[in-house]
């Protein structure tokens, strides 16, 4: 009866979502006339992450359509199943069968999940055009920390002080009132390097759908929905001296949403207004025959709810600090040792009064290669929070190389790494229903798979195979207790599964390039419960789709080009006693553009078809997403590289 | 599965029309069965708020079998979000869906959807005064942080699924009775009981019962208990005698001051069950005092007694998976249970 009451700290922070896993290697094109390829820098986890899967996000999305969110991206360039309230509403991903709140978001190194829904609204994401994606699947609680159970997202704004000069504006136009705009620019005169990016998403999601909850399942106009997104990003790099470097970078994205209601449930007028501001600077420097980093953050995130004009209003206020040293301790032994700091300062309605949090850790990644061919890692990290004793969390892996050919790599991989994940500021402190008393979950991962990259001739391709198995315990879930809600450690999860991934690029002729891509993953995740003969049975926990196929394909010849992508969902139980489900469904969208250059000057004319085949699906129970839509978009961009 | 459970409902048919004959027998009207559901125990299940998976699970306690999922079995449709209660109105039933901002309507016997009143704000409990005219309390006003108020009562015209009159009641209108002509309505988030006239549809007066009154019954003796909660002051039964000028009686509730919970009475009408501070006592209706001592020490978020047997029936679950319907005999002892749907909150005897 109070439900209404824990509603939001319920729904939001732990009515989870999921996703299943996988990712691109890549098919790096620029988005320029001629066919060149280009290659993304390594990035920094990636010297520590042997054993494990580490992919890079096609970046080709983002720089076509600078401001759709990750949760566009992700859901067109990656297998993982994402898990929506409605089209541009709160949208989150989980890796391997867990749930949102197991997934972490580094900006640049730096979690950004809210703190007090312990989660990342994916849809709250723009990132700018020259944002870089990577997943790493598993988990990772020595790298990344508190909340790399499932997986890791990785989102990074690479350094780089190549002469440039760019600048860069797009319009889209679209169904149901899509409108987008966005215009970035860049710099660089070797020393100093400036990139500003804004974006501006705004869309009435109006859309027609068959209401088949209600008596008589009517027609309706989706009521409730409408959004506008605004966001602006900046960075500064500075060379202070050939070896010291000044990083500063800004993101600031505000949310306007309504929030869609249910297709069963009363239109409330609910409205969500969001407001993310980051600031990190960064220094790094070379130092005593190491490589010295240290950052510094501040961001403010404001979330404010209203129902029916009724606020819940929540701001958070977050301060973090890192310092890095990593230096060639042997010539086959690479360490960097780290600490950081957080605290968090919450102003939340739902609690008692205003609250604080500090958070520390400190870590140490070992690479060793003793043999070109085998990378060694261990990684071990050691938290320590505020009335909590998270879990130590070491993390060891190790690549070799089975056979090296002309052509041929074929690599094995395996990892074994352990977890934490620190109750959120709302399982704690929600009034009158927290729970103080709360352990940090902490679980267990190990996979091991292989990898063969090939090229032979104009054909280059990889494929990967990895299975994991995957243990979760102390999962918080809230549970009833009289009129209130409140969070316990209540479950152990187990999970396994398969991830195959495969892609190619083929340079067919001079001037036509093909590329395609399939990923599928095979997913088990359970918990026991009791069945109606209250025997314990092992079920799989909702929202976690069996099976999941992408596949996506592109043609691109001369300045043309046409693109498609095409997703399998499985079945996905809504609820934990596996009673109901959401039927499997397959969603394809299709785009074709053409690039026109003079010279520095160059526009861009794109037409999109979103789920072409007028798919009517669901990501979340009862929540009507759209109908085939189109988009059409004009981009111009002048650059000068000197 | 919809075949096998096609089947089951046959099965259950068949049964049901059996005993329903045998249970008849003596009376010589029509004693054809009338639908597969025409007596039993129907559970509401709430289901988790904003998830649109409430249910109405059916018990056959003669053959102990539950059919837990029976609108979408029949309507093959979801019912709603947020089921909060359930009436029976000669041949029909109505579902009250707080989430869903409407009463779904359908055929008792059957259970076939055939109609929905709209225009309604968290429907909460409802009463008919007969087969054309019913009462619904609503909680107008109630938000995260502050309940605004005014709670209302809707007069819904049953012959046409609509609302024919609105009446502002107190803040968080929960249970509500109708007795010899007057409808008292418990605002929760008050301390009063207001008593409407059902000849005018206007509030005659309100009666105040102290903290948090939540749900009432009426005796064998034509009096009127209200069950009351409470955070600053202890809760509380409160025995109110419609013929003496609403003169009240407070029974006061041992232990710490809590919400209200629970409240029921048997089929003779002379024993109070009720739950609060997550036990439940039971207390005849001319006792002097409330029980110290509870008959169960389990916090249900439903509580019904079957008025045949006085078997006690015990809803509990979390809002994240299958709850469990609990019998008990009203000594306290444990006899069976069944897996039922999300957050099992009433129970309704046919």
């Amino acid at each position: 009866m109070t439900q209404r009451a824990v509603f939001f700290a319920y729904i939001l922070g732990l009515a989870s979502t999921l996703l299943a896993p996988e990712t691109y290697a890549q098919t790096q094109l620029p988005d320029t006339v001629e066919l060149r390829a280009v290659t993304v820098a390594g990035h920094k986890y990636t010297r520590y992450a042997a054993g494990s899967r580490t992919q890079s996000i096609d970046s080709l999305l983002l720089s076509r359509q600078p401001g759709i969110t990750l949760a566009d991206v992700l859901q067109q360039r990656s297998p993982l199943y994402l898990k929506s309230y409605g089209n541009g509403m709160t949208a989150t991903v989980a890796f391997r069968g867990t749930t949102a709140s197991h997934t972490a978001v580094l900006w640049n190194g730096l979690n950004i999940a809210l703190p007090t829904l312990g989660l990342t609204d994916f849809a709250l994401l723009p990132p700018s055009a020259h944002t870089q994606v990577a997943l790493q699947h598993g988990p990772g609680g020595a790298l990344h920390g508190s909340g790399a159970v499932g997986g890791t997202v990785l989102l990074n704004n690479p350094v780089s002080f190549e002469p440039r000069r760019e600048v860069q504006v797009q319009q889209e136009l679209g169904s149901f009132g899509h409108r987008r705009s966005a215009a970035s620019g860049s710099f660089s005169n070797g020393r100093l390097s400036l990139t500003s990016s804004f974006t501006r998403t705004a869309s009435d999601n109006d859309f027609r759908f068959r209401n088949t909850t209600v008596f008589g399942a009517p027609r309706e106009t989706q009521q409730n929905a409408a959004f506008k997104q605004t966001s602006f990003a900046q960075d500064l790099h500075y060379k202070l001296s050939q070896n010291q470097r000044l990083t500063v970078r800004g993101w600031y994205v505000k949310t306007h949403r309504q929030i869609q209601p249910s297709m069963g449930s009363a239109n409330n007028h609910a409205v969500q207004d969001d407001e993310n501001l980051r600031l990190m600077a960064e220094w790094q420097g070379q130092l005593a025959g190491g490589t010295t980093t240290v950052r510094g953050a501040w961001f403010k995130d404001r979330l404010d709810y209203a129902e029916n004009g009724t606020p819940s209003l929540s701001t958070v206020s977050t301060y973090q600090s890192q310092v890095e040293h990593e230096r060639q301790l042997l010539p086959h032994l690479l360490l960097q040792v780290g600490g950081e700091a957080q605290v968090f300062k919450a102003e939340v309605g739902g609690y008692s009064g205003n609250v604080d949090e500090t958070r520390f850790s400190a870590y140490s990644w070992l690479r060793y290669t003793p043999v070109d061919k085998l990378q060694i890692n261990l990684n071990v990290r050691q938290a320590w929070v505020q009335s909590f004793n998270p879990p130590f969390t070491p993390t060891l892996g190790a690549n070799y190389t089975l056979l090296a050919t002309e052509g041929n790599t074929l690599t094995a991989k395996a990892n074994v790494s352990r977890s934490y994940r620190v109750p959120t500021l709302n399982d704690r402190f929600w009034y009158p229903s927290g729970n103080p008393d709360l352990k940090p979950e902490n679980g267990w991962g190990y996979e091991a798979g292989l990898v063969h990259a090939f090229q032979q001739g104009k054909l280059t391709g990889t494929t990967e195979i990895t299975g994991y198995r995957l243990k979760v315990e102390d999962w918080i879930q809230w549970q009833t207790r009289g009129a209130y809600s409140e969070p316990v450690n209540l479950q152990n999860v187990r999970g396994y599964g398969m991830e195959a991934d495969y892609r190619w690029n083929f340079q067919a002729a001079e001037n036509v390039l093909l590329s395609g891509g399939l990923a599928y993953a095979y997913t088990i995740s359970e918990q026991k419960l009791p069945n109606a003969w209250a025997e314990l049975q092992d079920r799989q926990l909702f929202y976690v789709p069996k099976h999941k196929v992408a596949g996506w394909a592109e043609v691109r010849y001369r300045n043309w080009w046409l693109a498609t992508d095409a997703t399998f969902t499985s079945k996905r139980y809504t609820d934990n006693d596996n009673n109901n489900w959401l039927d499997p469904y397959a969603l394809i969208n299709a785009s074709i553009g053409k690039t026109f250059a003079w010279r520095t000057f160059e526009a861009q004319l794109q037409a999109q078809v979103q789920n072409l085949s007028n798919t009517v699906y669901q990501t979340m129970a009862y929540r009507a997403m759209p109908p085939r839509n189109f988009r059409i978009s004009l981009g111009l961009k002048w650059a000068q590289q000197p | 599965m919809n075949l096998t459970q096609l089947k089951k409902h046959f099965l259950y048919a068949l049964l049901g029309s059996t005993l329903l004959t045998t249970a008849c027998d003596s009376d010589n009207e029509d004693n054809s069965p009338k639908g597969a559901y025409e007596h039993g125990v129907f559970i509401t299940n709430e289901g988790a708020f904003g998830h649109g998976n409430a249910e109405i699970s059916y018990l056959l306690p003669q053959t102990k079998t539950v059919q837990p999922e029976l609108f979408k079995q029949v309507n093959n449709r979801p019912l709603g979000d947020a089921a909060q209660s359930i009436m029976f109105v000669e041949d029909k039933a109505y579902i009250a869906l707080n989430g869903s901002n409407r009463i779904e309507v359908v055929n008792a016997y059957s259970f076939a959807s055939t109609g929905v009143i709209n225009g309604l704000e968290i429907p909460r409990y409802m009463v008919a005064l007969n087969s054309r005219k019913a009462y619904v309390t609503e909680y107008v006003g109630y938000e995260f942080f502050g309940y605004t108020g005014p709670g209302r009562v809707s007069v819904l015209d049953l012959t046409t699924n609509t609302v024919s009159k609105t009446i502002d009641v107190g803040k968080l209108p929960e249970g509500l009775l109708l007795h010899n002509g007057k409808l008292y309505v418990a605002n929760s988030d008050g301390n009063t009981v207001s008593v409407i006239n059902t000849t005018t549809d206007a509030v005659e007066t309100t009666l105040t019962v102290g903290e948090g009154p939540k749900f009432l019954v009426l005796d064998a003796n034509q009096k009127i208990w209200v069950l009351r909660g409470g955070y600053s002051e202890a809760g509380a039964l409160v025995k109110i005698d419609p013929v003496n000028n609403h003169a009240i009686t407070s029974y006061t509730l041992p232990g710490e001051s809590l919400g209200a919970g629970q409240l029921t009475i048997n089929g003779a009408k002379n024993t109070l069950y009720y739950s609060y501070g997550g036990r439940i006592y039971s207390m005849s209706t001319t006792a002097t005092a409330a029980p110290t001592a509870p008959i169960i020490r389990r916090d249900p978020y439903g509580l019904g007694i079957d008025p045949e047997t006085n078997v006690l029936y015990l809803g509990i679950g979390d809002f994240s998976s299958n709850g469990w319907a609990i019998r008990y005999q009203p000594s306290g002892t444990v006899i069976d249970s069944f897996q039922v749907r999300i957050a099992p909150n009433g129970f309704s005897f046919r």
